[in-house]
């Protein structure tokens, strides 16, 4: 499973707010180097777990340990070497750009002053922004805020590196624009970071592996690639793959039986023959047309909606049930098409895109290889 | 009745009542020139007699003194305290914290009579009458509260991931106390100081019953009222006023001051 | 200490936060709390050949609450602390409102600076200048007597003790009259005109509903100011009839009776905490069913 001493290893580590259980018993090994996303809906626990890392909340239960061996659960933040990003820059209003780079540096007081102020433009250099070094940080853009808060955090040199939704008030195009940097700077630095989002398509973009959580508990950990094909539970299929989730039964023959008719699978966890079960049809694998075209797997619906999101466009059906389907096409793809809200259109998909789990899978969690 | 009209007479109305509050203070400091020596219409002429009898009398220039001496050392500590305060109620949670914030903050909410009279009967147990560290003892109890609101306002504009930040970045709780709260706070701070100077300044009460021989100015001024109508109390009220509102004015323009800069 | 304390292996005192919690608790304890303390345990002392000695009885109690002349006091000084409430209220109301509704920005500022400093200037001096201002040969009376009218005597007067009150808490009930008017929703106060309300409907329906509990607090310091005040029923008022206040400093001063002048400030202190909490009470009440 995971390879031997990790950076980081979380043992059954818990928090709790007096009644309310913030996150549940976890277990995780971070690696030397990865670049690891937290994700999931807002009060899932992902700023928890990051919190509890950064020492600035106590654990109610479990072990934090460093290299296999140092024991950090009770270790107070300032003795933590995990400089932190925040969501919020938390940049000290009373220093100068240069000053708040240097603020680690002078409480770790390994540098004499002339050093300090070396090392910290040089970090604003590589971060672009060694000209507002001397000015104040009020005068600064959003934009810019974000990388002295970088800048701060990594002039310490840090092993591990830790980010709370550090692009949460960037507008989409800077959005994208940092994401290739951090992108770049981890693979310059070769160091860990630990990146909080509640923003998919971000996290998969620039992540080794994910964390998804719900409801303070491990969803599934793995490669996006892997999660985003095979997904543990329902919720991580709803959470991050564009899916069309029909409800129904296993059949003895292996065939998922709903009410808009009986399917094949291919792959997936399936459960018991005549257990409840679910199956996932991804939306960019869905073919349409306006007559029935005789594939083995289709439904008939009523266009719901159509919407443009810049390449594709997401269109909503609705199924003989009252399931929503959800189908994802390239423009190009659906010209001929009558998509006025109400008319009726056939929508077909490949048996081996269909991917099946238990009905009742929601709090479970399920790591993949 | 037209927006306008009602919007003049509200003014005027407003007018009339601000002239009703500063009336005092302005005929203290014009008849504090008048040659007359009965402050009243006709106007006497100019003069600043009443200034040179006041600034050459002994009694008052020692009052002033100890006044200015005491009012100093009751900025410090009680804005130390209110600085104390302001942190615990921003920073922690705890059972009895409400009881503290109430021990801390209600000696505003007594009238200055009983308090005086309460540090009277007490400090004549501990030996702390006559002296002017009763009256300081007396005045920080009655000042530290305005620092406390002071400080407290500042706290609250401070983001609450900023300390979690310095601590991050190495800093442990007294480290971060320094370098980070305290220099935030320092507009705050430096107001606290010059009210709180201000308060124990003005204060007549708890000086009137604690100091005893050691009178400070305003017990001078207490013990002038006591005699006859004198044309040197104008002198006095003028000096007194101005010392008064330069504090008052810097620690004004320092708590407006510096939000205005800061956007956030 | 709590959640929001960085995490330390759970000592049993936490030094830092000890660290700041004592200054104010040691101080005030020992100067506050226990003078407080030992006002009222010292009202069961006597007075014994000149000297206060430890005892426990309740002549003083006795003596005190069976004169004619401490009830006429207590009676007075209750009756023009809340005449002095209810003038400061209505004095300060429309200024408050003025300030809060229709000035301009750079007047608000001006007239906020105004408010504050008298605040902190010496009581003392200016209730000295109301004693030259209001006296026989002050200035009124000197452009009356211009004008050929004749002298009005206004000093010893209950309106004089009143004139000196106000300039004591004025400054204090507007401020606290202006926040409360500034925080009212003014999307209700435009809803109201919207639904046809006039403007002074709307002020007695809406606005001043909304900001009760600015209003109630402001009448209430009011009060307790001018309950507790020396000042001005002496040197304005002429101490006839005696106040509360008038009674305490003469036990002490004169009679130097400090225990009989500890019950006067005891049931002095008790009569402000139960008009306090009675204010409180009906400020934060849930009133009449709203509309």
């Amino acid at each position: 499973m995971a390879a031997p001493n990790p950076i980081l290893v979380l043992d059954q580590i818990a928090k709790s707010f007096g009644d309310t259980v913030a996150l549940h018993p976890t277990d995780l090994a971070i690696e030397k180097g990865e670049f690891i996303a937290l994700m999931g809906p807002s009060g899932c626990g992902k700023t928890t777990t990051l919190r509890l890392i950064a020492g600035l909340d106590y654990a109610s239960a479990g072990r934090m340990l460093m290299w296999g061996a140092d024991d950090i659960t009770a270790t107070p933040p300032w003795k933590r070497d995990m400089p932190m990003v925040w969501q919020s820059y938390a940049l000290f209003p009373f220093l100068s750009v240069r000053e708040n780079v240097e603020f680690g540096l002078k409480q770790k007081r390994r540098l004499v002053s002339r050093d300090r102020r070396t090392r910290a433009l040089e970090w604003l250099d590589k971060l672009g922004i060694a000209d507002l070094a001397e000015r104040s940080i009020h005068q600064l853009s959003g934009g810019q805020r974000q990388r002295v808060a970088i800048a701060r955090a990594l002039a310490l040199q840090p092993e591990i590196l830790l980010l709370d939704e550090p692009l949460s008030a960037l507008d989409a195009n800077r959005r994208l624009h940092m994401q290739s940097e951090l992108k770049r700077l981890h693979s310059e630095l070769g160091i860990t970071f630990l990146y909080v989002t509640h923003n998919q398509s971000e996290a998969f973009a620039m992540a080794d592996r994910v964390v998804i959580l719900s409801d303070g508990r491990v969803q599934q950990i793995g490669a996006p690639k892997e999660v985003y094909r095979a997904p543990a539970n329902r919720f991580v299929a709803e959470f991050v793959g564009a899916n069309t989730i029909l409800d129904g039964t296993m059949t003895s023959s292996g065939k998922v039986e709903t009410p808009m008719g009986t399917f094949g699978i291919a792959r997936g966890t399936p459960p018991a023959a005549h257990a409840g079960a679910s199956l996932l049809v991804p939306a960019d694998r869905v073919a349409l047309s306006g007559g029935a075209s005789g594939a083995a797997n289709e439904v008939t619906g009523e266009i719901l909606t159509e919407e443009f999101t810049g390449s594709f466009v997401t269109i909503m059906l609705r199924l003989s049930d009252g399931t929503e389907m959800k189908v994802q096409k390239q423009q190009s793809e659906i010209d001929g098409l009558d998509l006025t809200p109400g008319a009726r259109i056939c929508a077909s998909w490949p048996a081996e895109v269909g991917y099946v789990l238990p009905r009742d899978s929601g709090a479970g969690h399920r790591v993949s290889n | 009745m037209t927006a306008a009209g009602t919007d003049r007479i509200l003014g005027g109305f407003t007018i009339l009542v601000f002239l009703f509050i500063l009336a005092p203070m302005v005929s203290i400091i014009v008849f504090s020139f008048n040659a007359e020596r009965y402050p009243s219409l006709p106007w006497g002429g100019f003069s600043l007699e009443w200034y040179r009898a006041v600034l050459t009398d002994d009694t008052v220039r020692r009052g002033l003194g100890r006044s200015l001496r005491v009012a100093a050392v009751v900025s410090v500590i009680a804005t130390f305290i209110g600085f104390a305060t302001a942190y615990v109620d921003y920073r922690f949670r705890f059972t009895g914290k409400l009881g503290f914030l109430a021990l801390a903050t209600l000696p505003p909410t007594v009238p200055v009579l009983i308090l005086g009279l309460a540090m009277l009967s007490f400090f004549s147990l501990i030996d702390l009458v006559g002296t002017l560290t009763g009256v300081i003892a007396g005045h920080v109890v009655l000042c530290s509260p305005f620092a406390m609101a002071l400080i407290r306002m500042r706290l609250a504009e401070m983001s609450p991931d900023l300390e979690g930040a310095a601590w991050n970045l190495g800093a442990t709780r007294w480290a971060t106390m320094r370098s980070v709260v305290l220099p935030f706070c320092k507009p705050a701070i430096f107001s606290a100081l010059a009210i709180t100077a201000a308060v124990s300044f003005d204060e007549f009460m708890i000086a009137w019953f604690v100091s005893g021989l050691n009178e400070t100015l305003p017990v001078r001024i207490l013990a002038m009222l006591q005699g006859q109508v004198s044309p040197r109390i104008n002198a006095i009220g003028s000096i007194v006023f101005v010392i008064t509102i330069t504090l008052v004015f810097v620690a004004q323009v320092l708590t407006t001051r510096k939000s205005d800069k800061e956007t956030r | 200490m709590s959640e929001t304390s960085p995490p330390r292996r759970r000592p049993r005192i936490d030094g830092f936060a000890a660290f700041w919690v004592a200054p104010a608790l040691l101080w005030n304890g020992l100067f506050f709390l226990a003078p407080l303390a030992f006002l009222v345990w010292m009202t069961f002392w006597v007075v014994r050949n000149y000297r206060l000695t430890p005892d426990f009885v309740f002549s003083n109690w006795e003596r005190m609450l069976t004169r004619g002349f401490f009830w006429d006091g207590f009676v007075y000084t209750m009756q023009i602390g809340a005449a002095t409430a209810l003038v400061a209220s209505l004095l300060a109301f429309p200024v408050a409102y003025y300030l809060a509704f229709r000035a301009r920005p750079s007047a608000r500022r001006l007239a906020i600076f105004l408010l504050i400093t008298p605040f902190f200037t010496s009581y003392l001096v200016r209730v000295y200048a109301w004693i030259v201002i209001l006296a026989q040969e002050g200035v009124i009376n000197a452009v009356l007597g211009g004008l050929g009218i004749p002298a009005i005597s206004m000093l010893s007067t209950s309106f004089a003790t009143m004139i000196g009150y106000l300039t004591l808490c004025l400054p204090l009930v507007i401020l606290i009259q202006f926040f409360a008017l500034s925080n009212v929703d003014r999307d209700l106060v435009g809803a109201s005109h919207n639904l046809g309300c006039g403007p002074v409907r709307t002020v007695l329906t809406v606005v001043i509903p909304s900001a009760r509990i600015g209003l109630i607090l402001a009448a209430a310091f009011a009060f307790i100011l001018s309950f507790g005040d020396y000042i001005s029923p002496v040197f304005l008022g002429g101490s006839s009839p005696p106040t509360m206040s008038i009674l305490i400093v003469d036990q002490t001063k004169s009679g130097n009776n400090w225990p009989r002048a500890a019950v006067v400030a005891v049931v002095m202190i008790v009569t402000l905490i139960t008009v306090l909490f009675s204010a409180l009470a009906l400020a934060y009440s849930r009133g009449r069913a709203r509309t």
